[in-house]
């Protein structure tokens, strides 16, 4: 339990020391951004205003910044009426680029955040070279899944290119975790 | 009792952790209450007491407008100035605080209008407890009159 706590305590030191949350927050996310080739990362308030940022390309950030406000403000509109639970994520896949939303709830000040982040798709050819080492790699699979009768390995083999991977959702998640940490401090 | 110090240490708070550049405590009538530790030298003091008689005209103007118009009341102003170069601009936020106290901040527009709402939220909320919590005068500084 000790062993855990000072682990934790390691962990997040740098994130809980005398410099100020916007630094903290703009460390963390061009840490997330740096590490999953990202093209722009945002924190949002519930008015729609930016929070803290992260662009690594020539994105409009307050268009992406209105755009994901408005789109969290109508599906929470109007979940209640398709008699939908609290949503998971959301994600916009387009041919070029994904834009994916989480809400990140701040328990202590009954507040919620928003995280939106852009994937952009470099050029085509890396969707359709994808494809295919991905089919060799999905045939690989389903013939250990035969062999071994294993089922979770199949979680992580969302097509690259399509879907994000579970590597990135549990790096979303991490982030998540750790702006929660600065804020419930 | 009501001491400077403790209002003192909420704008110090404020200051780390949103990285602003000056935050003052003021009176509806625009007279100094406290200002965070690093604008406490005779200069600044003299600078505080202009922008709070400022702040006073800016208060009662806005909220003669805002009665005209909706006939609710007032609770907030964002100043922003150099809006084409972000990097040098600065924005001010007046924000009521508890009955008559008014929060001033200052802050460069590079940093994020979010953040700073929040953490300006943040110390509302404590200085609002605080004062709620306290019964008797006010002790405050010579220069600082509520």
């Amino acid at each position: 339990m000790m062993k855990n706590h000072k682990k934790f305590n390691s962990k997040f030191n740098k994130y809980n020391s005398n410099e100020n949350r916007h630094i903290a927050l703009t460390k963390i996310l061009s840490e997330l951004g740096n590490k999953e080739n990202i093209s722009a990362c945002l924190i949002i308030d519930e008015n729609g205003l930016l929070v803290s940022e992260f662009i690594n390309d020539s994105i409009n950030k307050d268009i992406l910044t209105v755009f994901s406000s408005s789109l969290n403000i109508n599906l929470n509109k109007f979940k209640g009426n398709l008699n939908l639970a609290d949503i998971n994520f959301l994600m916009l896949n387009t041919k070029n680029g994904i834009i994916f939303l989480k809400e990140i709830p701040l328990k202590k000040h009954k507040r919620r955040f928003l995280l939106s982040i852009f994937f952009k798709k470099s050029n085509n050819n890396f969707e359709k070279s994808n494809i295919k080492s991905l089919k060799i790699r999905y045939r690989f699979l389903e013939y250990l899944y035969k062999l071994f009768r294993l089922e979770y390995i199949f979680k992580d083999h969302y097509f690259n290119g399509t879907y994000l991977n579970n590597k990135i959702l549990k790096e979303i998640e991490n982030v998540i975790f750790k702006i929660q940490f600065i804020f419930n401090q | 009792m009501i001491s400077e110090k403790p209002l003192q240490k909420f704008l110090n708070e404020l200051k780390i952790n949103s990285g602003i550049s000056r935050s003052i405590l003021i009176t509806e009538d625009g007279l100094l209450i406290t200002r965070d530790d690093e604008n406490s030298n005779s200069n600044d003091l003299m600078q505080n007491m202009e922008i709070g008689a400022i702040t006073a005209g800016i208060l009662s103007m806005s909220e003669r407008l805002v009665d005209l118009l909706t006939k609710q009341k007032l609770n907030q102003i964002l100043i922003k100035t150099e809006l084409d170069s972000e990097e040098n601009g600065l924005t001010t936020i007046i924000t009521l605080v508890y009955n008559n106290i008014i929060l001033l901040v200052f802050f460069p527009s590079k940093l994020n209008v979010g953040l700073i709402l929040f953490e300006i939220e943040e110390t509302k909320q404590k200085i609002s407890d605080y004062l709620k919590n306290q019964k008797g005068d006010f002790i405050l500084n010579p220069e600082s009159v509520l």
